[in-house]
């Protein structure tokens, strides 16, 4: 991940299409919960769960299980570090994007 | 997804909750009724009692929303965006356009008029313009326009209806787009329940 400074590298935990999309849609939000991540990004409840695990135990973001109306509910939030790696990763592919349009 | 749509997917969800406007649409109906004192909303506890109605009818289809759709709360960024798009427009468009109509005697109702123009730049600042709400608010412009206002002993309280009926119709067509983008409200519910990270 080091070298020139114009170098582009991919963060591989970010780059899988399912978290990039989870992160992706939390980065407009302040809190969302499963049910609006399972409806926005399409991932099936085990892949959302699995992708939302992996995210957590990153640090990348804060998950808080309550009761709403006696039912359970997940919210999900982005850490100042998830919010930085997310933003970062996209100025990465835009980044690529213009280099393969010059070639 | 594109990148685009996943960032605007919660401003979406937010915005696209249209049964909500149907409620509100039906206020609209029954306040311009009152003011008229047409048939029962002569009475003054019929319009209590309908608000209150709607108010509740409101808080359920809130509770449907957040159920098959999900929580999600905005960015501070793009809560002002909104609060200050809906207070200038919709106080604009209503406290405006009927201060405008009183005061001028003119053929047009430019309640009406001023209500469609303030739609039509909310929903273009806060969802995206798309053609179904060109056609609605447009029309709503059109009748605004046309020229059989000036007849009318108490022109405001007749705009109301259609501005209800047009807030009605949008809503419906909004909830359609939601919908067609995040999936049939029913169809997975099971499969949306909630299980958590």
């Amino acid at each position: 991940m080091s070298g020139r400074s114009d170098e582009v590298s991919l963060d591989r935990l970010v780059h899988e299409p399912g978290r990039l999309a989870i992160l992706t849609v939390l980065s407009s939000t302040k809190t969302a919960n499963f049910v609006f991540l399972q409806r926005a990004t399409g991932l099936t409840k085990g892949n959302l769960s699995s992708h939302l695990t992996k995210l957590e135990e990153a640090g990348l973001v804060e998950i808080e299980k309550t009761f709403v109306h006696k039912k359970p509910n997940t919210d999900v939030r982005l850490t100042p570090l998830g919010r930085r790696r997310i933003a970062h990763h996209w100025e990465q592919l835009e980044r690529l994007k213009r280099r393969a349009g010059d070639v | 997804m594109e990148r685009r749509d996943l960032e605007s997917a919660a401003a979406r969800v937010t915005h696209l909750r249209g049964l909500l406007a149907v409620p509100l649409g039906v206020l609209f109906i029954v306040t311009g009724l009152g003011n008229l004192a047409w048939g029962p909303f002569a009475h003054e506890w019929v319009f209590v009692g309908a608000v209150a109605l709607l108010a509740v009818a409101f808080v359920l289809i809130n509770r449907f929303y957040r159920e098959r759709y999900g929580r999600v709360t905005l960015t501070s960024r793009q809560q002002v965006r909104f609060t200050v798009a809906s207070l200038v427009l919709f106080g604009g468009g209503l406290v405006g356009g009927s201060i405008l109509d009183s005061s001028f005697d003119t053929s047009v109702s430019l309640f009406a008029c001023s209500f469609a123009l303030a739609m039509l730049a909310w929903f273009s600042i806060c969802v995206g313009l798309r053609t179904d709400h060109v056609a609605i608010w447009g029309s709503l412009l059109v009748v605004g326009l046309l020229p059989v206002w000036g007849d009318l002993a108490d022109k405001v309280s007749v705009a109301w209806l259609p501005i209800g009926v047009a807030t009605i119709v949008a809503g419906v067509f909004d909830h359609l787009a939601l919908v067609r983008t995040f999936g049939s409200p029913t169809a997975t519910t099971q499969d949306r329940l909630d299980v958590g990270a």
